[in-house]
């Protein structure tokens, strides 16, 4: 392999598979980034056997060919190397391993590198289920979402975020048991049956990293035990999570009947203040519903008492209901609506939080469970 | 040639035989003497000890003495003024009473008796050599008994073989007699060596100042009284707190009606009763009296007396633990400042309620201390002359001198829920610290004022979730967390079982349970502390408590709520964000001993910067 490449182009590649890369790792060769040089470009891959990425920058080939190199050192000098054109040659022992010899105008680095054969193959996936979404609205589905996902790691379904794709639209759900998640955009896909996969939340925080442009379109295919994510000269793969998800839909109350509407910033700034004086433990607060007027509170005995009233748009009956405030801070950190909507039904049933101002295309719930308040 | 084969034995080898049971070594002599000493009423008793007592073991008295003609049957086997019938084996109350100790001790050794009763015009003195009466006479001496031991196993040569060093022989002497001297502080003990003082305990006015005696002030000041009264039982004593105990069990002493005894179900009753202040390895230092009917003891189970079975072993269990973990729960937590009431009968001022501020022990010992000082002692013993009945109306009239101070002292009755909110503003300040990070994700490492703690992530949250679980026992309740998916179980007979015997106790640590039909159960909600829920594998987890060994002195509560604690808290290996782990810090100050888990393992490990400066061979 010879190549002649800039600081920049390296500098790019490098950066965006780096992460991938586990730090700890029983296997060496995954600490490793592969490159390969190819008609022009230069490829780079990374993998943790969990998730896989590659991606590809252009690069002049005098001789295509292939190396790993420690990712870490690798980046570090790459990082630190002027804006300028850079050679790679590689020069293969006679072992499994490989000589690289980086030179810039002034300076020459010669790193040890590990032949590709040991590097795992990434693997194939069957393009048969693909849809496209803009950067912007995956980029919200994840995010608005993935806070629900579960870290009970006992429960491997729940440590995954639901993709759920029909004919005309593509829903993310996400729960831990006590909270739930919901964010559905309408779109025409080309799945004819519906389709449920689970990701791994690790999948996703790489993927919002790379999602920088909302106007770039991902294209994504779902496989059977992989789902890829396609942009520009980037791919993810990541291995999927094993189902089934619980059966979100039926656990969904449809006849909450005390909706209420506040600010959102009142609220989440009321809950942030009120909720110091929470239990550490149990982070109980209280929210108390009457005509035009939600007051939350806290009584935790051994730190103390608070309570504050917000406006609201309220006609039904008095109601208490008590919550993780953490939830609820949740909940609304995640909505960009100036208002939201509470649907309560009985006081031990699932609370669901809807922004009113919503963009085209999007709908978004949030629901909780509360805690039982002590008689 | 006969052909009867079968001797009746005669009587000098019978109690040479029993000898054999009775007097296994010196301090078996010291001790049958001092009870009988004892048991005579004496106020005054002397024990003369030479070369371990194979020379000469002399024990004077001024006990009531007796007559010429019981001082010769007091040397014939089975011959005791203590026990008349077999029926009287059933109430003993005397140290004494199997009428074996003298006869025996006289078929082994060379034995003087003097002895003279009140009023009586003089006294008798007896020799016995091996058995044989060699003299009977009267002579002159002071009210009183004293019994010369010379030349012990003179005529047995192979137990005098088995007689250990002169030190070690001693050092059981020592033993036998600091056991009398702690039980009676009415009673002045003198021990001597070859003429040299081994102690010298005047006659006390408490049982405290004996100990004060007996274990140094150093000790008697960390001392905790212990009481409880339950299922006619009474209960008193001391034990030492968190700082006094000891690398063996050479400090505990128990006593029922007055008699040393060894017994595994008092032994464990009160290490549980410490429960989580005791570290793992060490001992406590303990002196605990118990008042018991005398038909619920056998003591008849071994010739020195003192093992002892109870009829009712387990209810002997909660009387103990009770005291013992009620004596620590107000040491630590509600002391009123300086004590006042609690060991001073006439004190009117009661600060009730003061909580006493920080973690430790200190002011425990302080409210100890201030005990020595105060002018009415709580325990004491008039000067009346004692026979046979112990102090059960000294012990009576304390009882009912004690005013009950600000903490119920009986049984578990759960305080009324206001109760916990009007203590709350006095809870203990959290110490400062700051965390520096995590080791090996199993150690949370935090600098403070003085230097470095190691915290275990585990034993930490463990013992966190075992103080609130508690607190839900006593009946503060947790919110539950309603669950999205409620989940069926169900349940085995077992498991039921244990679920119907502990439901109270799951409903307020925050369970939602509902039962269905048969063994079937509805969960709708969790405590919040439940990490992992596991699809209610976590609740089957700890109702399958049962299929483990339970240690028999839990009950069903507190098996399920260690279950509960241990299985809900972060595992070694958990990741902890810093956050979290502050959190985790500030909780495990919280609660109520925040160094040492319930399983006696130590939570918190402290590194001065005096010791690091040390190692690092820095002067400072």
């Amino acid at each position: 392999m010879n190549i002649q490449i800039s600081q920049e182009n390296l500098q790019k590649g490098i950066q965006t598979v780096q992460n991938v890369v586990s730090s700890k790792t029983a296997l060496p060769i995954l600490s490793n980034v592969l490159l390969e040089a190819v008609e022009g470009k230069l490829i780079f891959k990374a993998t943790d056997l969990d998730i896989s990425i590659s991606t590809s920058v252009p690069a002049i080939v005098f001789e295509e060919g292939s190396i790993t190199l420690p990712a870490k050192k690798f980046a570090e000098i790459i990082k630190e190397l002027p804006a300028i054109s850079v050679s790679l040659e590689v020069e293969q022992t006679q072992d499994h391993y490989g000589w690289v010899t980086l030179k810039s105008e002034r300076g020459m680095f010669k790193i040890m590198g590990i032949r590709k054969d040991e590097f795992p193959n990434f693997p194939e996936v069957s393009p048969e289920n693909q849809i496209t979404l803009s950067a912007h609205m995956l980029k919200r589905m994840i995010q608005k979402t993935i806070y629900a996902v579960s870290s009970d790691d006992t429960r491997p379904a729940l440590g995954g975020l639901l993709f759920e794709v029909l004919p005309d639209s593509v829903t993310t759900v996400a729960t831990d048991g006590r909270r739930l998640s919901q964010y559905s955009a309408t779109v025409s896909t080309s799945i004819a049956n519906e389709l449920q996969v689970i990701v791994p939340p690790k999948a996703l925080h790489h993927l919002s990293h790379l999602l920088g442009s909302d106007d770039l379109m991902v294209e994504i295919t779902f496989d059977e035990n992989y789902i890829v994510f396609q942009l520009d000269e980037t791919t993810i793969f990541s291995r999927l999570i094993e189902g089934p998800f619980p059966d979100y839909k039926q656990v969904i109350p449809a006849d909450n009947d005390k909706l209420i509407v506040v600010n959102r910033h009142d609220f989440a700034a009321s809950l942030r203040r009120v909720s110091i004086l929470a239990s550490q433990q149990t982070r109980q607060i209280k929210l108390a519903l009457s005509p035009n007027l939600v007051e939350i509170s806290v009584n935790t005995p051994e730190i103390g008492e608070a309570k504050e009233e917000i406006p609201a748009e309220y006609t039904g009956e008095p109601m208490e209901i008590g919550y993780n405030a953490s939830f609820l801070l949740d909940v609304v950190r995640n909505m960009d609506s100036e208002r939201i909507q509470l649907q309560f039904g009985e006081p031990d049933g699932a609370g669901i939080f809807v922004p009113l101002d919503t963009e085209e295309h999007e709908t978004y719930m949030a629901l909780c469970m509360p805690l039982r308040l002590l008689s | 040639m006969s052909q009867n084969r079968i001797n009746i034995l005669p009587e000098d080898v019978a109690n040479k035989i029993a000898a054999g049971e009775v007097v296994e070594r010196p301090a078996s002599v010291v001790k049958e003497l001092v009870e009988n000493a004892i048991d005579a009423g004496s106020t005054k008793i002397l024990v003369d000890v030479e070369v371990g007592g194979r020379k000469r073991i002399r024990v004077t008295d001024n006990g009531s003495g007796m007559s010429p003609q019981d001082a010769v049957n007091a040397f014939k086997r089975h011959a005791t003024s203590k026990l008349r019938s077999a029926d009287d084996l059933n109430h003993i109350v005397t140290l004494g009473f199997r009428g074996e100790a003298l006869p025996s001790i006289a078929s082994v050794a060379k034995v003087e008796l003097q002895t003279r009763t009140d009023g009586a015009p003089s006294g008798t003195r007896l020799r016995i050599e091996g058995g044989s009466l060699l003299e009977h006479e009267p002579c002159g001496c002071p009210v009183g008994t004293q019994l010369d031991v010379e030349r012990l196993f003179f005529n047995t040569p192979a137990r005098y073989k088995f007689l250990k060093t002169t030190t070690t022989e001693m050092r059981h002497i020592t033993a036998h007699v600091t056991r009398q001297a702690i039980a009676h502080p009415e009673i002045s003990f003198r021990l001597t060596h070859d003429d040299r003082n081994i102690f010298d305990y005047a006659k006390a006015t408490d049982s405290l100042a004996r100990l004060r005696d007996v274990f140094g002030s150093e000790t008697a000041e960390q001392l905790i009284m212990v009481k409880n009264e339950q299922y006619g039982i009474r209960l008193w004593g001391f034990v030492g707190n968190q700082n006094a105990t000891r690398k063996n069990k050479d400090y505990q002493y128990l006593y029922i009606n007055q008699r040393y005894i060894r017994n595994p179900v008092i032994t464990r009753a009160l290490y549980d009763g410490y429960g989580s202040a005791l570290v793992k390895g060490r001992h406590p230092v303990a002196v605990l009296f118990m008042e018991i009917d005398p038909e619920w003891v056998d003591v008849n189970v071994h010739p020195t007396k003192e093992e002892v079975r109870f009829s009712d072993g387990q209810t002997i269990y909660r009387v103990v633990y009770h005291a013992v973990k009620n004596a620590f729960q107000i040491a630590t937590e509600s002391i009123p400042e300086h004590l006042p009431g609690f060991f001073e009968i006439e004190n009117k001022d009661q600060e009730s309620g003061v909580r006493k501020q920080g973690l430790g022990v200190r002011d425990q010992e302080a409210g100890v201390r201030e005990q020595g000082s105060s002018s009415q002692k709580l325990w004491q013993f008039p000067n009346q002359p004692r026979h046979y009945r112990p102090s059960r109306q000294h012990v009576d009239a304390a009882i009912s001198a004690y005013r009950e101070p600000t903490v119920d002292f009986g049984e578990n009755t759960p305080p009324p829920a206001d109760d916990l909110d009007r203590l709350s503003p006095t809870a203990p300040p959290t110490p400062h610290f700051r965390v520096l990070g995590q080791l090996h994700r199993c150690y949370i490492l935090a600098e403070f004022q003085n230097g470095l703690w190691l915290v275990d992530q585990h034993v930490a949250h463990e013992r966190i979730l075992y103080d609130e679980a508690m607190a839900a026992q006593r009946g503060q309740t947790f919110p539950s967390q309603r669950l999205l998916f409620p989940i069926t179980l169900n349940l085995s007979a077992e498991e039921y079982q244990r679920y119907q015997e502990v439901q109270p106790i799951l409903q307020n640590l925050g369970f939602q349970i509902t039962p269905t039909d048969g063994r079937t159960v509805h969960v709708e909600g969790i405590p919040t502390s439940i990490r992992r829920w596991k699809d209610g594998q976590a609740l089957r987890d700890l109702l399958d408590a049962s299929d483990e060994d339970p240690p028999p002195v839990l009950d069903d509560a507190e098996w399920v709520i260690n279950q509960y604690s241990c299985k809900n808290a972060i595992k070694k290996g958990d990741p902890l964000n810093p956050t979290e782990m502050e959190i985790l810090l500030k909780r495990l100050f919280a609660t109520e001993n925040p160094y040492t888990c319930q399983h006696h393992r130590p939570i918190i490990l402290e590194i001065t910067l005096t010791e690091l400066d040390r190692k690092f061979g820095r002067n400072t």
